[in-house]
């Protein structure tokens, strides 16, 4: 009798809880065609998916604390590498008028600029589900933060590693080598179990907004080893230790916004600095009611390709030039364009993206993406990219 | 007993169509110090009510019979030295919802604005040149919900005029910032200097839009909101609605609550 009645308060009060939740969830139906075949028989020009997320919170004690959940999901019809699960939040905040506690899986963004995010460095990047690095997995963490009048200060312990995910074998967009993440090596002796930490602070005053970062742990960025030969080239991912400061620089004047983003890191061989900044100007009420920005950014690394490891990426941007161009209809569909072009000034290898995408009713968007890879010489990185041009199609139906 | 009922019928019909109290305003003072009495007077008026809450529903019309529908809720927080801040969360439709807007208005000097963007976590900084621009697909821009500081202006007082019944007077107002303006009309209520109606002139000075705002509630026994505004742009033919329920005043809401990185807490 005592069990039941507890049980059926468990139920009301479960009841009650539900009606509390806040949900958002999403379906994905996409298509992507590269224009070109390649060399191995086991990737094909075109590749569908279908991708799901649900997102849910819910508040209680007056708004001081917060349980939430964003899980997604996607099955591909060729890679199994972009055929998975994951846990982008899963964290229990508490909140005070000028500190807050969080434990458990979160995403954090550090940053401002638009063609490169060089600061930020909390989640790992998911680029086999989209090249762009701008797809994150979950981050298992501890998180402090601090609102003193003078800024904000968030501490992070990062509880557990999580490796990039790269193409699979019968993927694109991994070039005429075969990533083998199985074989990622770690330099730690702890691997996946080393606990990283970061420490930001970050403040606003007028028109200036600034941040500096300090990360210690494993980077999040591989190099990559040489491991087999046959039949194409295989490489696995190694994760070194490093530790990173950073900073970001924001100052808005008139219809100016100026972006910095620095970072001084170190590898294995050395400590590097790389930088990335510019400029987004912006008109309004151009052609009736749109918004027309005008972007240009400029990318340096003091790292040269292949310093550390024969197949490692570093100083891929590192003497480029960003421009672009955002337009937002502004219309009932919301319609919006982003052209970005980025040009090596020393080989003059060249990625050109595009973004459209506009709704379809109230509860649907339609999206279109398209990314153009050239080498500028054949020592260029990007030549493993050349024939990866693609364009992809998706239509999202949000509830 | 039938004195005094009439004495309290006329005070309180004297009271219903009395002109409001203007420091600082009279027939021999020149338009422009009258007008900024006026500009004053209003905006003291609607000084003191510390914070509020609501939600509002937005209907674009683009006059060839189509309309779409986004819903959003706002918070505002009135600052002792400085202009409120105010923070707008999209709820509809789907594809936007969880994005946020945060505007922190300053009188002589621009706003600061940011936009939080939910599928990256980011929080961007916004140029506020971007007053002029949009919102959000409708025919007001920014800077038609800004707060209308009264340092934003010069203004000239035009005189008295009546607008469908109601007593009220007529001010031009100059933007003295970046503006998508180069003047706006604004005719306020004798009784309240509630606005009654604005006219807004593009920067070749042709008349652009016009605002009705209706159905003024009042809260706190004092503070007056119009519970519906609508946007008529006579260029493109096309209009916005904007309807606000569930005021709540005396939320007791923090500076701290409309800081940036409040952002990254909205959902």
């Amino acid at each position: 009798m005592r069990c039941a009645t507890f049980v059926s308060l468990l139920v009301v009060a479960g009841a009650g809880a539900a009606s509390d939740w806040e949900l958002d969830a999403e379906v994905a139906l996409s298509a992507r065609y590269f224009l070109q075949e390649t060399d191995d028989p086991r990737q094909d020009q075109f590749a569908a998916d279908l991708y799901g997320q649900v997102d849910a919170f819910r508040d209680w004690d007056q708004g001081r604390q917060r349980f939430a959940v964003s899980v997604n999901a996607r099955g591909d019809s060729d890679d199994g590498e972009r055929s998975r699960f994951d846990v982008q939040e899963f964290y229990w905040r508490y909140r005070w008028p000028r500190a807050e506690v969080a434990v458990g899986v979160d995403r954090v963004f550090w940053g401002v600029t638009e063609a490169l995010h060089l600061v930020d460095v909390i989640n790992q990047t998911d680029l086999a589900a989209s090249p762009d690095t701008e797809d994150k997995l979950g981050q298992p963490m501890l998180r402090l933060t601090l609102r003193p009048r003078w800024g904000t200060i968030d501490a992070y312990v990062l509880a557990r590693f999580r490796e990039r995910r790269l193409p699979g074998t019968a993927g694109r967009l991994r070039g005429p080598v075969e990533i083998v993440a199985d074989a990622a090596r770690f330099e730690s002796g702890d691997g996946r179990s080393h606990v990283d930490y970061a420490l930001r602070y970050s403040h606003y005053v007028g028109p200036v907004e600034f941040a500096l970062s300090q990360f210690t742990g494993t980077a999040r960025t591989p190099a990559f080893d040489l491991i087999g030969i046959a039949p194409v080239p295989q490489i696995a991912p190694v994760y070194f230790q490093t530790d990173q400061t950073g900073l970001e620089l924001t100052y808005v004047q008139g219809n100016w916004l100026w972006k910095l983003e620095a970072i001084s890191a170190r590898d294995p061989v050395q400590r590097y600095r790389a930088a990335t900044g510019g400029f987004e100007y912006t008109w309004s009420s151009v052609f009736g009611n749109a918004d027309l920005g005008l972007i240009a950014e400029y990318q340096y690394d003091s790292r040269n390709a292949g310093e550390v490891l024969a197949f490692d990426n570093a100083g891929l941007f590192n003497d480029d030039l960003v421009v672009g161009t955002r337009l937002g209809l502004n219309d009932f569909a919301g319609s919006e364009f982003l052209l970005l072009a980025t040009r090596d000034r020393d080989n003059g290898g060249r990625v050109v993206t595009v973004e459209a995408s506009r709704r379809l009713g109230s509860q649907w968007r339609l999206a279109l993406e398209g990314q153009h890879f050239s080498a500028g010489d054949e020592a260029d990185l990007l030549t493993i990219l050349a024939r990866e041009d693609y364009w992809r199609l998706s239509l999202t139906r949000y509830f | 007993m039938r004195r005094p009922t009439l004495t309290l019928l006329l005070a309180l019909l004297c009271t219903l169509t009395a002109r409001a109290d203007i420091p600082g305003f009279a027939p021999g003072n020149t338009a422009e110090a009258n007008g900024l009495a006026i500009a004053e007077e209003a905006d003291r008026r609607g000084q003191g009510f510390g914070d509020s809450r609501s939600t509002l529903t937005m209907t674009l019309y683009d006059g060839r019979g189509n309309s779409a529908t986004r819903e959003m809720s706002g918070k505002t927080l009135e600052m002792p030295d400085d202009g409120d801040r105010t923070l707008l969360f999209f709820e509809n439709p789907p594809d936007v919802a969880g994005t946020a807007f945060l505007t922190h208005s300053h009188g002589e000097r621009d706003d600061d604005q940011w936009l939080y963007l939910p599928a990256l976590k980011r929080i961007k900084r916004i140029a506020s040149s971007n007053r002029s621009g949009a919102f959000m697909g409708s025919e007001f821009s920014y800077e038609d919900l800004g707060n209308d500081e009264v340092e934003k202006y010069d203004h000239r007082y035009l005189g008295e005029a009546d607008v469908d019944g109601v007593a009220t007077y007529q001010l031009e107002r100059t933007p003295k910032l970046r503006s998508g303006y180069s003047k706006q009309i604004v005719w306020l209520d004798q009784a309240e200097l509630r606005a009654w109606r604005i006219e807004y002139y593009d920067r070749g000075d042709r008349l652009l839009k016009t605002l009705y705002p209706r159905d003024y509630e009042q809260y706190l026994e004092r503070f007056w909101r119009p519970l519906t505004m609508e946007m008529v742009n006579h260029q493109n033919g096309r209009r916005t609605v904007l309807e606000w329920a569930d005021y709540v005043f005396g939320l007791e809401l923090r500076a701290g609550d409309f800081e940036r990185d409040a952002l990254r807490d909205i959902r």
